[in-house]
């Protein structure tokens, strides 16, 4: 199998049809991030290589590949949290390294991984933090526009009943709502998530896709999560990007992507595609027994 | 308890410990001879000219100390940081010590200037530390740490060195310093310390978003806006900076950086806007107690108020990491 020829037939090929929302035909699409020959080096390795991409308006887009392959890392160089994306990352035609963190947090927020560490902090009190990028404050005080806000994100994630409550007391899936409601309060256009649906069980990840599939629509939001089970929020999304040790292999609508030698090219792993009798969607299995 | 009402007691305690603990001390004081002082009477010159100062400086120093500490917790994401981690103290001390060794006497507006010796010395440890940290590029808090607790130890056996070559009068002065007293402190210290104290407080309040933000962790600091690097290296340097400068009047006094802001974190939470104030009044509040003491129990003698401070935020310390909201104990 050739991965460059997959390689070719994808990214030369960025059908505009899947870029553009449902609801606005006429919408010319606008690159909010554009990334050319993003490379990064650590140390010897490189962990991500030549990478070149461009991220539309409300466009959901899923980050696939396997374990170390950079997924990660991708989404934190173009959040600027890593170095390495200064000059070839431009978020708004603007070069990464000369955006302030607290513009850039104003377009862009990032829900980490629920495995995280958080200290003990009222459900409340952590949604309200997230509003720090919205003007200066004197002393740390939040005003009445941030509680308000605050409060609506509750609401929209379908949380308000957990406002009082620890995050430490919570389960994995409310704290992954509590993680989106903060998103919401920070009012980002665009969204980054890593892994939302992750050690949750199945129904805290219905719930949780759901949220996010929902929010997505009525807040016109960008949003871009690395996925790692292609049937739970891969297949679903409107554009895939693969990565493959550190460099884009595919970048496509998931239809092409259910393909059982490209996803052998990717996971190394031979795959079965298949069809649900009910819905008709299309699901991918590795085959057992066949590493 | 509410934030707001935790503060307003704490503001009461600390207002009355203010007013009451200038007439404690070796040698009673009746308020009324303040006002009534038959010609001659020393009580009135006692109690502004030496006890007040006194009380002042104790209750700036601890503030400070217990202000600096809440930061340090959020800043490292680490409940057993104390202002003392980063050797900053250590080195003051040092200073102190190289000035007693080698009997330096330089006069400087009217400030001891042992402790002037000390303040540049810590001055020099911050700006050592700050520069080993950089020298790989940016600023991550693990390698300042790392590079602070080796500074703290080298300066540590250095003061042990200098210790080791002075004669028994220096060094048992030497070693009176290094438990931490406020017994030299005077109108003059607490000019030194009010500034310091109270403009690093007040800047140190004004970052109160940033410090909630940074101690939900780096990523998410960042993701809200926060400019990680920029932020940690004015929270190092005004920390560092009023940490110097207590040290440099009061010597190391432990224990009240450690203690005093997990006290309020359990009565309040972890909300520095509230936090750092009910620090403030808490940590200055107790060292005065503490001050007061170490002037009263074996008086005429006097006690190290930093020995004080240990022999009873230890025990207390325990208590509340074993105690029943043993599981509240986190930053």
């Amino acid at each position: 199998m050739n991965i460059t020829d997959n390689k070719n037939a994808a990214i030369g090929n960025p059908s505009a049809s899947t870029l553009l929302p449902a609801g606005h035909p006429d919408t010319p699409p606008h690159p909010i991030l554009i990334v050319e020959g993003l490379s990064v080096r650590v140390g010897g390795s490189t962990l991500l290589s030549d990478i070149c991409l461009r991220l539309e308006e409300r466009e959901r887009v899923a980050v696939i590949g396997p374990n170390g392959a950079g997924k990660t890392t991708l989404l934190r160089v173009l959040a600027g949290f890593l170095p390495g994306g200064e000059t070839a990352v431009r978020w708004q035609g603007r070069p990464l390294g000369e955006w302030p963190r607290r513009d850039l947090a104003r377009w862009l927020a990032f829900v980490p991984q629920m495995s995280e560490r958080l200290p003990p902090c009222p459900v409340f009190d952590f949604v309200l933090l997230a509003r720090y990028a919205h003007g200066e404050r004197w002393f740390g005080g939040a005003d009445r526009r941030d509680r308000a806000a605050a409060g609506l994100a509750l609401e929209a994630a379908g949380i308000t009943h957990l406002a009082e409550r620890d995050l430490s007391t919570l389960s994995g899936g409310e704290r992954q709502k509590v993680l989106i409601a903060a998103a919401l309060a920070q009012e980002a256009p665009v969204w980054f998530l890593d892994e939302p649906a992750a050690f949750l069980d199945y129904r805290q990840e219905l719930e949780v896709r759901s949220l996010l599939t929902r929010l997505q629509k009525e807040a016109g939001k960008t949003v871009v999560s690395v996925v790692h089970d292609l049937n739970r929020g891969a297949l679903d999304a409107d554009r895939v990007i693969a990565l493959q040790g550190g460099r884009l292999v595919f970048d496509g609508p998931p239809a092409a992507l259910a393909d059982r030698a490209r996803l052998r090219s990717i996971f190394a792993t031979e795959f079965d595609i298949l069809t649900h009798p009910g819905t008709g969607k299309v699901l991918v299995v590795a085959r057992e027994g066949q590493p | 308890m509410t934030p707001r009402r935790f503060l307003l007691l704490t503001a009461g305690i600390a207002l009355v410990t203010l007013v009451l603990a200038p007439l404690f001390g070796a040698q009673p004081l009746d308020w009324r001879a303040l006002f009534h002082a038959s010609e001659g009477d020393p009580a009135p010159l006692l109690f502004w000219q030496v006890r007040v100062p006194r009380v002042a400086t104790g209750f700036l120093a601890g503030a400070a100390l217990a202000v600096v500490g809440a930061a340090f917790q959020a800043l490292f994401r680490n409940p057993l940081a104390t202002p003392f981690t980063l050797g900053v103290s250590s080195a003051a001390s040092l200073g102190a010590a190289l000035h007693v060794r080698l009997g330096l006497a330089f006069p400087f507006f009217g400030l001891p200037d042992v402790c002037l010796t000390s303040f540049l010395a810590g001055l020099g440890a911050i700006l050592l530390v700050y520069g080993l940290t950089r020298l790989r590029g940016g600023f991550s808090t693990a390698r300042l740490l790392l590079a602070g607790v080796a500074a703290s130890f080298l300066f540590s056996s250095l003061i042990m060195v200098v210790h080791y070559t002075t004669d028994a009068y220096d060094a048992f002065r030497l070693l009176r310093r290094l438990m931490g007293s406020l017994s030299a402190s005077g109108t003059d210290t607490l000019w030194g310390l009010v500034p310091i104290t109270l403009l690093g407080a007040i800047y140190l309040a004004s970052l109160s978003w940033e410090l909630d933000l940074l101690a939900l962790g780096e990523e998410l600091a960042l993701s809200r806006g926060v400019d990680g690097q920029g932020i940690r290296r004015r929270l190092f340097f005004a920390t560092c900076l009023m940490e110097s400068a207590v040290v440099a009047l009061c010597g190391p006094i432990g224990f009240v950086g450690l203690m005093v802001p997990h006290i309020c974190r359990l009565m309040i939470g972890n909300t520095h806007r509230f936090l750092l104030p009910a620090s403030f009044l808490v940590g200055g509040t107790f060292l005065t107690i503490c001050d007061t003491m170490a002037r009263t129990l074996f008086a005429p003698a006097e006690m190290p108020v930093g020995v004080i401070t240990s022999l009873l935020g230890g025990p207390f310390f325990l208590w509340l990491l074993l105690g029943p909201r043993s599981h509240e104990l986190e930053v």
